[in-house]
């Protein structure tokens, strides 16, 4: 599937639109069929959002020289976990607006990246620069994906600020006194 | 002699800040305000930032809005004052890895960076818990772990195992473990090159945000009030807190806090940046004073 943002944006050639309704009953189906989305793709994208922030700990402790027994190997673990779990929680999320529908391709991708830096991580005990590479370049991708998605359907931030004193500084802006 | 010049840089700040996250227990005590900075080192060929504050852009300005965070400045417009640029920061000493001492890692494209392993191995570990956990996640930004990644790849990331002696000719890093975060650390400048030295600055971090963590308020009667934020222990804040005062031979004064509006009232200082304070605390032989030009 295409959308706008693709990379290669420049050869969609978007359908004829062939369904016709009254604006006003599809708009009100739209936000009912993101809502719907929403809630079941949020285990989902928190699985995606976990196994990012495990794999890129895992690269940064490779690259730092730190002990690689200690952490890694049982992070890759997780993130695989993750991952496992984030593929089945999407296919059982029902995109039926346009918008789920884009939403939905995004994680895909997302997971797609990830998986590909889980393999890699796996395979290497230690990772050689070159490897490291291409491992930085698919978890940076994937983050990008997953940054994309809260401006297509809402409830999907990469950042937790409901915490700590975060959560203090949330309070004073809705109840300021 | 005195080797560097040292000035705490205000970027930006919060207006109103809860007494009892700067103050332990200090509850229902009100706000007050919150100066957000970070502090640069000049030497004769050196040019080095303890934190480097929080960038302004992409979630670093999402958190900007949701902490109500007031005036922020870029570094070019910070370090203008004194003919620096954020490309001349050569070493930058990070205290510890919250958003706004960490997370403008980018707005530095040539320093090479120090920090404790243990706060980058413990934060990792940190993101791998499950989500009834996430509190230990708060003031951080996961992108700046990416960040962090890629300056790795650069050679630009110095993981620092322990205390660090002579990180810069009279310039030592020194950790405080399970304090203010897992791996925090602070930083030490001999400013006559000499150990024990008789004339030394210790930039605290997080580990003391106000002069009154450093004696409870009591002037007379000191004692060490812990930061009402510990991912830690109290206790072993308590105890940094007294290996600090150590440090500094014994002159609380000479400890600076990472979040002090009151410095202004100890040390000489100037407006810069749209009305943002400039500290500071001493002056090197090759340097001329930036508040006595005004």
């Amino acid at each position: 599937m295409q959308f706008l943002d693709n990379n290669d944006k420049h050869a969609f050639t978007p359908a004829a639109d062939t369904t016709r309704e009254p604006a006003g009953v599809r708009q009100a189906d739209t936000a009912e069929a993101d809502l719907e989305y929403a809630i079941e793709a949020a285990r989902g994208f928190e699985a995606l959002k976990y196994a990012a922030s495990v794999l890129t700990g895992t690269l940064l402790l490779d690259l730092t020289k730190s002990d690689r027994t200690v952490q890694s190997c049982a992070l890759n673990e997780k993130a695989r976990t993750a991952l496992e779990d984030a593929r089945e929680s999407m296919s059982l999320a029902r995109a039926r607006s346009e918008n789920a529908r884009h939403h939905n391709h995004h994680m895909r991708l997302a997971l797609g990246y990830l998986e590909d830096a889980s393999g890699r991580a796996d395979r290497e005990a230690n990772l050689i620069v070159s490897e490291a590479d291409t491992m930085f370049s698919a978890i940076s991708a994937a983050w990008d994906e997953l940054k994309k998605l809260n401006a297509l359907v809402q409830g999907f931030q990469t950042v937790d600020l409901s915490q700590s004193c975060c959560a203090f500084h949330r309070c004073r802006l809705a109840l300021p006194y | 002699m005195t080797d560097y010049s040292i000035h705490v840089l205000e970027y930006c700040y919060i207006a109103e800040h809860p007494k009892s996250a700067v103050m332990y227990g200090h509850h229902n005590m009100g706000t007050l305000k919150l100066p957000f900075s970070y502090i640069l080192i000049r030497g004769k060929d050196t040019v080095a930032l303890v934190d480097v504050g929080h960038n302004n852009a992409d979630y670093g300005a999402v958190l900007t809005r949701d902490y109500n965070i007031k005036n922020w400045r870029s570094p070019d417009e910070v370090l203008a004052p004194f003919g620096v640029k954020r490309e001349d920061v050569q070493h930058v000493f990070i205290s510890h890895a919250h958003f706004d001492h960490m997370g403008g890692l980018a707005l530095f494209p040539n320093a090479k960076f120090y920090i404790q392993e243990k706060e980058l191995s413990n934060w990792i570990w940190t993101m791998s818990l499950d989500r009834r956990f996430r509190w230990l996640m708060g003031a951080m930004d996961t992108a700046d772990i990416l960040r962090a990644v890629d300056l790795a790849r650069k050679g630009q990331l110095v993981c620092v195992k322990g205390a660090m002696e002579n990180v810069l000719p009279g310039i030592d890093l020194v950790p405080a473990y399970d304090t203010h975060t897992a791996g925090s650390q602070y930083v030490v400048v001999r400013n006559d090159g000499k150990s024990p030295s008789s004339d030394a600055w210790v930039l605290a971090g997080d580990l003391v945000y106000q002069f009154d963590n450093l004696d409870g308020g009591d002037r007379d009667d000191p004692y060490y009030h812990p930061v009402g934020l510990a991912n830690g222990s109290q206790e072993k804040m308590i105890f940094a807190i007294h290996e600090m005062v150590q440090a500094a031979g014994g002159d609380r004064s000479r400890v600076i806090p990472g979040h002090e509006v009151k410095l202004t009232e100890r040390f000489p200082s100037r407006e810069g940046a749209r009305g943002l304070q400039i500290v500071e605390l001493c002056v090197a032989s090759a340097h001329q004073s930036v508040v006595r030009s005004v």
